[in-house]
Parts: structure tokens; C-alpha cells; sequence
């Protein structure tokens, strides 16, 4: 029976359903397929001059006016960076203004995977419970000087706070046991460690002392202003390690969205995939996190502005996401300096501002389906 | 052929819903399953597409289905759920691409792009391409998912109530297309339906689930007399043959 | 092959952000001169940090501009021109000080706002904008997440920190404090001076503290800013106000009790039964039946302020309100470089008999005429018997 089971092979079960008119030289499914994709092509890049724009934005305001003209001379030849401008250009506020593109984009790329995986229009990054987990090792370390690694020092905040994320996945897992991962239990789960690490807050926030009951406040508003290179560059390792792992499985993730029935009869373990696909967004997000605080809103909304353009394939709905959160945060980041001029509010505040209006506009715009 | 061999399943200890199923389902016929509601017909699909941890067989061939050689399997299976999720931001031209999950790489070859489109004319939908899936009406939903299925070119073509929520005209495309593909591309065609007349009108095959069990099988003038139905659905019916129509017309629940 | 090679490229991308600090030619450190290095005097801060300063320091940014107290002790009037950019706290918590400087000084509106640590404001880039030749950081900023990052920073930019304090270790902290904003002013005999006299002014209560056999009047510490409706934080004696009871002889309730602040449980209070009670006053314009001392405030409407409180729940059962042993004094005498006037009105009150020839207020008004360079006036303690 074992040797003599021969399933037909894919290219010898293709249909030949392609008569004579269809095979011509430049076939007309690729042009109309041409014209699908090309408008989120077309998308993809003007976000990316938005982009860059803001970014040339971020680094001209600050509290120390700075011209354009020095502005660029500092960038673009370091060689004659003067002094304290130069200084605060590539000390200062290079650091912020790449950070709100990374930070922003990473939130937003896992947060369109959440919305994924979880099926649900609703959810983000923070879903799971990771910002309250990672606001919880965060408070632990700000209120007792107790982290999971004793020995990081003046990393212990952020070394705390990333932990506490990636243990919120761990926890996911765990509390499913041994049953296939569904996106019904995972969001209950995920309420559930929610709600574990939000009391546990109030239990630190009620020992506190005053000043460390601000630093707790003041951390899950989420800043931008603590970046520094090294931070920078482990946000920016992080993401191009994760980003491509996610856009290895970018069918697989578009045939979710078909509903688990349909993915699994079309091969996709979806199990599996969920547990892969959250590991790594915790991952991201608790690496985000761990360095910016909890800066809401933007893995919820910029998802939902990249997939007005671009739908669900993930080829062009990922990188969309990406773009659109680093334009939300970078927009945030200016805000936030300009808003109170002399003062930088936090971008997290900022974020929710824009976000409600704008979650307000999707719900409320007529004849669009909600998703 | 499709033959299951005594499949048994229980979603829980206690809550068995196939107990021993054995049927045959031949290339190029239309098998219909039909039964009561809860009598097991989308469970049987279910686990003849996906499902894990049922008990019996089920080959094709002398294939049989197990653990290891899941990703053969699915190659060879086309599957239509009952319910499915619409409310995707996708245009039908993507939707449908998506049936052809394991030949998609990052830049879409050509073949897969004219099968799409193939397929597309074939079922009358071509002009729908660049609409978005959740802008459809519902006849054209189902056609597009029915597209969907076949654009991964099956050799077992599984459809829970393919017409369920359709009106008269969609339902007589829908069975049309279906009847047209399960005979041009020698698919096995399984498909669940409730409407005894479609099942008596378009299937080579009927088998009658209930409680999980065959009550009976085999064709459809043979199966479908008034007892069977009664003693299945507890309906008492009468039946019209007119050449190639057939009707079932319920008249009243039977007193037992 | 496409794929792979985009995939290498976009994480190329990402690694490069990684290694941009490299090309950024060193405009990541401000290199100092060797004249400026050599103007660089050593200072050992109250952290233990030995810190090169440029001396005496022509451009100074506070931190906390609640310093300006100290400083205009030390510096007098010159100091205006020497800061050049402070905290937001002063506006933030004690616009009374501040408005009785502006009315000296109407250049302090011109000192920058560079936001204030605790509010979360803070701004690393208006500091260094400034070009200051030193910042000075309160001593509870240590313990911030964060605030090593800002140092370095600040350090990369050439600008040195100290710290000092009069905050964590009101008693023993204010003395060295004094003597480094001294240096860093180039005023030290000033500062030996005010040093001198505070430590002269404490002496006299721990003698005759330490001569006294009974020290047990307890008593009750509030801060007033909630008004006579809400209670306010009471603080242990780990925490500036709460330790002046203890400075003052006696025992403070709330030991044992209270972590290191918090509003009472009433209940406590009354059990408790303090001898004496106190509130702490200031200029707290939020609430219209806080407890108002400070430059503005006047003797007669503070008092009816005061005796609102008595009137809360309860405490006329309280053995400190019929006795009338309900005092208040200003909300800054915990930590300021002037606590000793709250040492010894706290040290009045809880023991009359051996405190009768020390005049707390007076020694006040005598600090304040010969040190600040703003002229003394309003009331800063008080007593509900008149």
C-alpha cells in the first residue's frame, strides 16, 4: 500500500484551461493585474516621500531653531558640522526623528500582523496585553530596582520591560495548552494577561513613592526623546530581522484573512503560524517598547490607513503599514514639539489624539464596510 | 475515487458525529449527501478535506490520508465552506489567486495569472476582476469563492451547501458551473444540499445521512421515494418526475 | 533571486541605520578647547562625583528652579545674570516667590524654560542650546530612569553636572550645598556665612533637645494644599516634612503608619490623639481653602483658614484642637536652605516651656533681611492661638 501511493504532482494536475486567444504575447491577465497592483504600487511610494519628508521635518524643529541651510550642511557633510548645531543635529535629534520612523513602523507592521492573525479589525500590538506587561516590568523596575536580570544597571527599565513582553506570549501559549491555537482563545488569553499586569501596575503604582509614581506615569505615555544610537540600532537590527521574516509567510498570512476553515484546507498549518507570527511580533513590539514606552494608537490606526490603499495582500499591506505608522509617529514627533512651543509633549499623547478622530472618521464613513 | 471505509469522528467523547461512514465518490459524478440538519454532512467534509482525528479511512486511490502526507492531500482537494468570511479588502481577481496558495512566490508568474483569468471567464465572472470581494452580491460571492476553489486545479472538489442562500437564478448558475467542471475536468464532486429537488435534479449520487450513519446510497430515482424521506426527515412528501425534472414537494410533518 | 536579493537589501538598510553613528564624523562630541580645559576647576558634588567646572560659572542652568532660593541667598542680585535657563517648577509650584522676585527682578521672565524632570518635560536640546558652563541637578534626580543617559549626553556636549541637594536629607545636606553653590558662584565666604548661621540656628534646638528628659508629644503633620475639605498627605519621618517632627522633639503619628506620604485614615487620626497639629502652607491657588502662608498671605485670613480645618469631622474631639495646639507653617521650611525656622517653630511648639525665649519667625525675618536679596514680607508660620 506505502510504496504504491502516487498523489498527482501540481503541474500534472493543471488544467489546460487556456485556449488559443489567451496565450498572446503580453497576456491580458498580467495587464489587468498590472493595473491592481500598480495603484498600490503607486501608494508605496508616495508614502515613502512623505516619509522622507516629515523625516527633513523632524530634524529642522526642535527648542534651538535651527535654519534648513544648516540643517542640511550638518547632514549631508559631516565633515563641516559645526559645533553645537552639529551636535544637536546628529546627537539629538537624528537619533528622535529615525526612531519615530522605526518605532512607528515596527508598531504598525505588528500591528497589521496582529489584526491578522487575530482576524479581528480591533486588534494591535498591545492586544495581547504586551504594553501592560511590559508597563508592569517597567513600574517594577522604576519602583523597587527589581528586574528579571539584576545585573543590567542603568538598563534595567528597558531590559525589564522587554522581558515582560516577550513573556506575555509565553503566557498566551501556555494558558491555550495544548489545543490549536485559535484567534477566539488568543484574544481571550490575551485579555486575561491584560488584566494580570494592569492590577499588577496599580499594586506598584500603590506602593510608589511620588516621584516614581511619575516616572511610571511619564513611561506609559511613551517619549521618543531617550533614543540614542545604540538604542536605535538594536530597534533597527530587530526590525530587519523581523519584517523579513514576516514577509516570508505574506500568502500564508493573506489566506487567513479567508477564514481558518478555507486556510487549512489550503495546506496552512494556522497553529503553528499564529505562534510563529506572535512570537515575533512580541518580539518587535517588546523591543519598541522597551525603549519608547507604551506610544498607543499607532499599531491600531496605521494598519487601517494602509489597508484603504493597499487591501489585504500582505505583499503590498505589510511595507504599507510599516509606512504608515512611521508617518503617524513622525507626524506625532513634530506635533509634539511644536504644539506647546518651548515644551515636547508626548508623542503618545499625540497619537491618541490624531487616532480618535480618525477611528471616528472610519466608522462613521458612509457605505464602507468596517475592515 | 474518493472511498472513505467506516469513518468514524467525535468532536468530543461524548458527542460522536460520524459513526462509520463507508462511501464511494467517483471522477466525473456528483455525489450529493444529503440528511438532516446535524446529521453530520459538513463534519463528513470536513474530515474528508482537513480535518484531523478521525478514525477509518480515507484514501484516494490507494492513497490514504494521514498525518504525513498532509501537504499531498491538500493539493487534492478543493474545499468550500459553508460559511465563509466576505469582508475582506480583496478584489475577486486576488481572492481567487489566493486558491493557488502553494505556486504563489513573491512576484506572481504568468500561469498563475491566466489560470485566474481563466477561470474567471469560465464561470462568468471575468467582469467582476477588479471589484472588491465585500462590494459583491451574494451570488457573486459564491461564485467567486466557488473560482477560488477550482483555480488550484482539484481532483476532489468538496462543497458545503454551495447554493444555500442563493435565488433562483444564482442557484441554477451555481449547479450549472459546478455540473459543468465536475464533467470537463473528471472531478469528484462532493456537495452537501439541502434542497432534495437540486440533489434529485443534478447529482449522479446521493447518500442519505442520518445520525451519522448511511441510511442509504446510490442514485438519486432509486434513493428518493417518499418512505426514505419520511423515516430520514420525518416529512411526509410527494414526488413529480417529468423527463429530467424532479420535484419533492413537502406536504406535512408525519404522524409517527 | 530577486526575492533574496530585495530581502539582503532592505536588511542591509536597516543594519546601515545601525552604523550611521560612524559616519557621523564625530559631531557627536563637542571637543573642548585646552584653555577651556584648563579653566576647569574640580568640584566634589553631593553624589560624590568629582566634576570639572569652569569657576566661578558665568552661565548656569537650574534643573530645579526652586533653587533660586539658595542661589539668591548666595549670589544675591547678580544671580539673575548669571542663570540663564531653569526648571518649570518654580512657575509650576510656588508662583508667590516667583512674583515677588519678578517685582525686583523683572529679567527673570527672560530665563529660559527648559521643562522640569518630574513633569516629564525636560528638554536635553534647550540645555545645550544654552551653552551653559554648568547645570545643577537636585539630588533626587539620581534615582530617575534615565537620568545617567542625560548626563552623558550633557557630558558629550561638554557641560558638566552637580548635583546638590536639600531635598532627600534636609539636615545634614543643606550645609554642603550651600558651600558648593558657593563655589560654583565664586561666593564662599557668603556661603560660609549663611552656613554658619543655619547651623548656629539648629544648634540651639538639638542642645536643649538633647538636655530634655521627656520627648514624647506626638503630633500631626499635613500638608494643606487639599484644603479643610480633603485631607491632605501627611508624610513619616523619612520624608522632609514628617523628619521635622522629629528635629522638632517630637514623634510623628504617622510612623508606622504611612510608607513615606500619604492622606491619613481618619479614623487613625482620631485615634491617635495627637498633642499638636500642623499645616503646612503655601501659595496653592488651586484650592480656595488651602492653607495660604507665604510672601502674600496675611495674618488674619490665614488664621481663619487655619481654623476651618479645626472644623473637619471629628477633630473637635481632639484633645489638640481644644487645646487650641493647632499651628502652621510655610510648606517649604522641609527643604529650603531656611529649614531651620521650621526646626525651631516645630521645636516652639511641641515643647513652649523650653523653647520660650527662641523667636522662630523673628529668626526668620533676620535670615531673610540679611541674605535675600527680596524684600521680607507676609507671614510664614502661625499659630491658631493668638
Amino acid at each position: 500500500m506505502k510504496g504504491s501511493c502516487r498523489f498527482p504532482t501540481a503541474v500534472s494536475g493543471c488544467w489546460n484551461l487556456m485556449t488559443e486567444t489567451d496565450k498572446k504575447r503580453i497576456s491580458p491577465s498580467r495587464a489587468l493585474y498590472r493595473i491592481i497592483t500598480g495603484r498600490k504600487k503607486t501608494m508605496l511610494t508616495v508614502l515613502l516621500l512623505i516619509i522622507m519628508l516629515l523625516l527633513m521635518g523632524d530634524i529642522v524643529t526642535g527648542p534651538v531653531p535651527l535654519s534648513l541651510k544648516t540643517v542640511i550642511r550638518s547632514l549631508f557633510m559631516p565633515g563641516h558640522a559645526e559645533g553645537m548645531s552639529g551636535f544637536i543635529i546628529w546627537r539629538l535629534r537624528l537619533p528622535v526623528a529615525l526612531m519615530a520612523i522605526l518605532a512607528g513602523g515596527g508598531l504598525s507592521a505588528a500591528g497589521a500582523e496582529m489584526q491578522t492573525i487575530l482576524n479581528n479589525p480591533l486588534a494591535s500590538p498591545f492586544t495581547m496585553g504586551v504594553s501592560a506587561a511590559a508597563g508592569f516590568g517597567a513600574a517594577l523596575a522604576i519602583v523597587l530596582g527589581v528586574g528579571i536580570l539584576p545585573w543590567a544597571g542603568p538598563f534595567l527599565v528597558p531590559a525589564n520591560a522587554f522581558l515582560f513582553s516577550l513573556l506575555t506570549s509565553a503566557l498566551v501559549l501556555a494558558l491555550n495548552g495544548r489545543r490549536e491555537l485559535s484567534s477566539e482563545t488568543m484574544v481571550l488569553a490575551g485579555i486575561a494577561v491584560l488584566f494580570l499586569f494592569q492590577s499588577g501596575i496599580a499594586v506598584l503604582e500603590f506602593f510608589a513613592a511620588e516621584e516614581q509614581l511619575q516616572a511610571i506615569v511619564f513611561w506609559l505615555f511613551g517619549s521618543l526623546t531617550k533614543t540614542t544610537w545604540p538604542r536605535l540600532g538594536i530597534t533597527a537590527l530587530v526590525c530587519g530581522i523581523v519584517l523579513p521574516l514576516f514577509a516570508k509567510e505574506a500568502w500564508k498570512l493573506t489566506a487567513l484573512r479567508l477564514g481558518d476553515a478555507k486556510a487549512v484546507s489550503l495546506g496552512i498549518n494556522v497553529g503553528h503560524l499564529r505562534m510563529r507570527i506572535l512570537v515575533l511580533i512580541s518580539l518587535l513590539t517588546g523591543t519598541i517598547v522597551a525603549f519608547t514606552g507604551t506610544i498607543g494608537f499607532i499599531g491600531l490606526a496605521g494598519p487601517h490607513i494602509a489597508r484603504m490603499f493597499t487591501g489585504e495582500d500582505q505583499r503590498f499591506f505589510l511595507p504599507a503599514s510599516f509606512l504608515c505608522g512611521s508617518l503617524l509617529l513622525s507626524l506625532a514627533s513634530i506635533l509634539s514639539k511644536i504644539v506647546i512651543p518651548g515644551t515636547i509633549f508626548p508623542p503618545g499623547v499625540i497619537t491618541s489624539f490624531i487616532g480618535v478622530p480618525f477611528l471616528l472618521v472610519l466608522l462613521l464613513k458612509p457605505g464602507r464596510r468596517f475592515r | 475515487m474518493l472511498v472513505t471505509e467506516n469513518l468514524t469522528f467525535a468532536y468530543t467523547p461524548t458527542f460522536p458525529v460520524l459513526r462509520g461512514i463507508t462511501m464511494t465518490a467517483l471522477p466525473g459524478k456528483i455525489t450529493a449527501v444529503i440528511g438532516p440538519n446535524a446529521a453530520g454532512k459538513s463534519t463528513l467534509l470536513k474530515c474528508l478535506s482537513h480535518m484531523e482525528g478521525a478514525k477509518g479511512i480515507v484514501r484516494w486511490g490507494d492513497c490514504i490520508k494521514n498525518r504525513k502526507n498532509r501537504a499531498q492531500w491538500h493539493r487534492l482537494i478543493g474545499y468550500l465552506p459553508q460559511y465563509h468570511d466576505m469582508r475582506t479588502r480583496m478584489t475577486a481577481f486576488e481572492f481567487v489567486l489566493l486558491g493557488r496558495l502553494d505556486d504563489l512566490s513573491w512576484r506572481v508568474g504568468d500561469e498563475e495569472l491566466d489560470l485566474v483569468m481563466s477561470i474567471l471567464k469560465k464561470l462568468g465572472i471575468a467582469h467582476l476582476a477588479t471589484r472588491y470581494v465585500d462590494e459583491l452580491s451574494g451570488g457573486q460571492q459564491q461564485m467567486t469563492s466557488l473560482a477560488q476553489t477550482l483555480v488550484s486545479s482539484p481532483h476532489v472538489l468538496l462543497l458545503d451547501e454551495p447554493t444555500n442562500s442563493l435565488d433562483i437564478k444564482n442557484e441554477l448558475q451555481m449547479l450549472d458551473r459546478i455540473t459543468f467542471f465536475t464533467k470537463e475536468h473528471n472531478i469528484a464532486t462532493v456537495m452537501t444540499i439541502h434542497s432534495l429537488s437540486q440533489a434529485a435534479r443534478c447529482a449522479d449520487h446521493v447518500v442519505v445521512l442520518h445520525e451519522g450513519r448511511v441510511e442509504a446510497s446510490g442514485a438519486p430515482e432509486d434513493i428518493l421515494n417518499p418512505e426514505l424521506i419520511r423515516s430520514v426527515y420525518g416529512v411526509d412528501t410527494r414526488i413529480i418526475r417529468d423527463g429530467p425534472d424532479y420535484a419533492v414537494i413537502p406536504r406535512s410533518i408525519a404522524q409517527l | 533571486m530577486i526575492k533574496t536579493v530585495l530581502r539582503a537589501a532592505v536588511a542591509a538598510l536597516f543594519m546601515l541605520t545601525a552604523a550611521l553613528p560612524v559616519f557621523a564624523g564625530g559631531a557627536t562630541e563637542l571637543q573642548k578647547s585646552t584653555e577651556e580645559r584648563q579653566a576647569a576647576t574640580p568640584i566634589t558634588d553631593l553624589a560624590g562625583r568629582v566634576v570639572e567646572v569652569k569657576l566661578p560659572a558665568e552661565r548656569i542652568v537650574l534643573a530645579s528652579s526652586r533653587h533660586l532660593h539658595e542661589f539668591a541667598a548666595v549670589g544675591g542680585a547678580e544671580v539673575f545674570d548669571r542663570i540663564c535657563g531653569w526648571g518649570s517648577d518654580l512657575k509650576l509650584y510656588d508662583m508667590d516667590t516667583y512674583r515677588t522676585y519678578k517685582e525686583a527682578f523683572p529679567q527673570i521672565d527672560e530665563i529660559r524654560d527648559i521643562g522640569y524632570h518630574y513633569k516629564g518635560t525636560f528638554s536635553l536640546e534647550a540645555v545645550v542650546g544654552l551653552a551653559p558652563d554648568v547645570v545643577v541637578f537636585p539630588l533626587w534626580l539620581q534615582s530617575q530612569d534615565g537620568i545617567d543617559a542625560d548626563i552623558e549626553v550633557l557630558a558629550q556636549a561638554g557641560i558638566p553636572v552637580v548635583y546638590i541637594d536639600y531635598y532627600i536629607d534636609p539636615f545634614n545636606h543643606p550645609v554642603p550645598s550651600s558651600l558648593i553653590i558657593g563655589q560654583l558662584l565664586g561666593k564662599q565666604e557668603r556661603a560660609k556665612e549663611i552656613t554658619d548661621y543655619y547651623e548656629q540656628q539648629i544648634q540651639v534646638v538639638t542642645d536643649r533637645l538633647n538636655e530634655c528628659e521627656s520627648r514624647d508629644v506626638t503630633a500631626y503633620i499635613e500638608s494643606g494644599s487639599k484644603g479643610s475639605l480633603e485631607y491632605g498627605n501627611t508624610y513619616s519621618s523619612a520624608q522632609g516634612l514628617g523628619a521635622l517632627i522629629a528635629k522638632g522633639g517630637g514623634i510623628n503619628i504617622a510612623d508606622g503608619i504611612i510608607q513615606n506620604t500619604g492622606p491619613i485614615n481618619p479614623e487613625y487620626l482620631l485615634e491617635a490623639d495627637p498633642d499638636a497639629i500642623i499645616i503646612s502652607g503655601s501659595y496653592w491657588p488651586a484650592n480656595e481653602t488651602s492653607m495660604r502662608l507665604g510672601y502674600h498671605a496675611e495674618e488674619a485670613s490665614s488664621r481663619a483658614l487655619l481654623e476651618n480645618f479645626t472644623h473637619r469631622e471629628g477633630w473637635k474631639f481632639l484633645k489638640a484642637v481644644q487645646n487650641k495646639r493647632v499651628y502652621s507653617l510655610f510648606h517649604g521650611f522641609s527643604f529650603r536652605i531656611y529649614n531651620f525656622a521650621g526646626i525651631q517653630a516645630v521645636a516652639c511648639w511641641l515643647y513652649p516651656e523650653l523653647f520660650a525665649d527662641v523667636d522662630p519667625a523673628e529668626n526668620f525675618r533676620e535670615f531673610h533681611e540679611r541674605f535675600m536679596p527680596v524684600p521680607y514680607s507676609g507671614v510664614w508660620m502661625l499659630e491658631l492661638d493668638d
